[in-house]
């Protein structure tokens, strides 16, 4: 049973990224538990590849940090085996497509029906070339999600006409990372997909204060934040439960 | 099935971002690879600039010290900016600027390909950033100084293993912040459609020229033609005329580094395996499936073994 849906159904969706296996696995598996109790809707779990073209450093670093720490995509998949026998928050990896096609299509698939991950977003696989996992996607319940960016125009329409689970609204130019401005771009794409198709909207990239997700949450249905958390980590290292928690905790409270 | 498809090859795999970026390209590029005036400026430009044609010389000595082929060598080496790069910078840069862009970026590896750019764009008056691996500017510590004189930003790039690699991942990470004013050149038969067809087409006038030149000299056409293939674009320059004469064997050279039994090397077609990466699903060579630790491809070369099976790899 696909769990995604539910994201969606508490108010405004608080959605954190973290990169698995940053600083280790252990502590990625206690996030997932804490980030929950602190009111995340969605966790958005990152598999860390060599050569992220859409991550600014933050992220970058923090998949460099898990692959030297040794992570897998097998660790990852057990571990998400053990998260779902005392957590059921919905979760969906983000990663790229050559861990997936070098992983095997199918057999990725499959794993992440039987783990419990519910959603895939993979930047690098645009409209046109998504037939690459969408049978799979499919066959073993997984939602592909969609990204729809400032650049779109006209693309808004054709995306959102076939989008499922939720839209990824790409807020700004550029990679992922804290910016000090957003503008609002979101909200007008937003506004297109909204004629054309009934799916929720989750705005991301540069989003870090509490007042910024307030402002993006009124024009969407949730926001997505990465680069301020994995900062977090990146500072406290082993330490960062309790510090992701309260971030987590206040910005859900920011964007109730 | 995507569009810029090479057998199983190709594709577009970049993010959305991007993507009417590179629609806005092969539009563009459809349009004006058939308009009589960007022709006739591109060929006054390889002409009159760049030098063109580049010689096809006889190397009587090689030939006398092999015994066995008549050796010639194509000079690409004379080309204005001394490398083959030009050939495919000229086009893209006029073609950038038909475009109304006022800014183009660059990946480099050993500094060529950021040097031709540099000099098209102050040619054509382009800002123009490139960006090369720390490593690289380091070992072509010569090269970056040429494209500084020549007005260009040069971005030392510490991401990854500070190669050419991460220079094209930070190259595309740049496009996305600027599309909108910024062409980005691409110097390889690499990346997202429509970039290896660009490439391709901007770089065969090598093999044209051969086999103009060799008929004049020989009467006939070549057994062998031979490239080295790093990112194929010199490879199917010299190729791309000759694919249809199933008489011309076509050799590509991969580098073997340490050897093609050990994990350095650069052999991508005897030993890399399929992946998705820079845009494209094509063969690379990788340490495991999270890590690709060097590209080199040549995507449409695979194709042309496809169709001339007498091709050697």
């Amino acid at each position: 049973m696909n769990k995604l849906e539910r994201a969606f159904g508490n108010g405004k969706a608080f959605i954190p990224f973290i990169t698995a296996g940053d600083p280790s696995l252990e502590i990625t598996e206690q996030l997932v538990y804490r980030m929950a109790e602190a009111g995340a809707d969605l966790i958005e779990l990152g598999i860390p590849f060599s050569d992220p073209v859409a991550e600014g450093p933050v992220i970058q670093e923090a998949d460099c940090r898990a692959l030297s720490a040794g992570t897998t995509t097998d660790k990852i998949f057990d571990m998400v085996g053990r998260i779902r026998k005392s957590c059921d928050v919905p979760i969906a990896f983000m990663t790229y497509a050559n861990p997936i096609f070098t992983y095997g299509t199918e057999k990725f698939l499959k794993k992440c029906s039987e783990t419990g991950i519910d959603a895939l977003i993979v930047p690098d696989i645009p409209f046109e070339e998504k037939e690459e996992l969408v049978p799979f996607c499919k066959e073993y319940d997984v939602r592909l999600i969609s990204m729809i960016a400032p650049t779109s125009q006209e693309r808004i329409r054709t995306i959102a006409k076939e989008a499922e689970g939720f839209l990824y609204c790409v807020s700004s130019m550029g990679v992922t990372g804290v910016r000090d401005k957003i503008g609002d771009e979101a909200k007008e794409m937003i506004k297109i997909v909204k004629e054309v198709k009934d799916i929720p909207c989750a705005i991301g990239f540069g989003i870090s204060t509490p007042e910024q997700a307030a402002e993006m949450a009124g024009s969407s249905d949730g926001v997505i934040v990465g680069s301020a958390i994995v900062k977090i980590i990146a500072q406290y290292g082993a330490e960062c439960i309790p510090h992701v928690e309260e971030y987590v905790r206040k910005m859900k409270n920011a964007i109730k | 099935m995507s569009k810029g498809r090479f057998g199983i090859h190709g594709g577009q795999y970049i993010p959305e971002l991007l993507m009417n970026a590179v629609i806005e390209l092969e539009e563009a590029y459809n349009h004006f690879k058939n308009d009589p005036q960007f022709i006739a400026e591109l060929n006054d430009l390889l002409k009159n600039y760049a030098g063109r044609p580049s010689l096809l010389y006889y190397a009587e000595k090689m030939t006398k010290d092999l015994k066995g082929a008549k050796v010639y060598l194509k000079r690409e080496d004379l080309n204005h900016t001394g490398s083959h790069k030009i050939n495919n910078v000229l086009g893209q840069v006029l073609l950038a600027k038909r475009m109304g862009k006022t800014r183009v970026i660059a990946e480099t590896g050993a500094g060529q390909h950021g040097v031709a750019t540099a000099t098209a764009a102050a040619l054509m008056g382009l800002e123009c950033e490139i960006f090369m691996g720390k490593e690289d500017t380091e070992r072509q510590a010569l090269n970056v100084f040429r494209m500084e004189l020549l007005g260009a930003k040069v971005h030392a790039v510490t991401s990854g293993t500070q190669t050419l690699k991460d220079a094209v991942n930070e190259t595309l990470r740049e496009w996305s912040r600027r599309v909108h004013d910024t062409h980005y050149v691409l110097g390889s038969v690499m990346g997202p459609h429509p970039f290896p067809t660009i490439v391709r087409d901007f770089q065969s006038i090598i093999s044209r020229e051969i086999k103009k030149q060799i008929i004049e000299k020989e009467g006939r056409l070549p057994d062998v033609v031979m490239a080295c293939v790093g990112g194929g674009s010199n490879a199917i320059g010299a190729f791309y005329d000759f694919i249809e004469d199933s008489s011309v064997r076509l050799i590509g050279c991969e580098a073997a580094g340490q050897g093609v039994d050990t994990d350095k090397h650069a052999a991508t077609m005897a030993k890399g395996t399929l992946g998705i990466f820079h845009g494209m699903k094509s063969y690379f060579c990788r340490m495991n499936t999270d890590r690709l630790h060097r590209f080199i491809l040549f995507l449409q070369v695979l194709t042309i073994r496809e169709w001339a099976p007498n091709m050697h790899t």
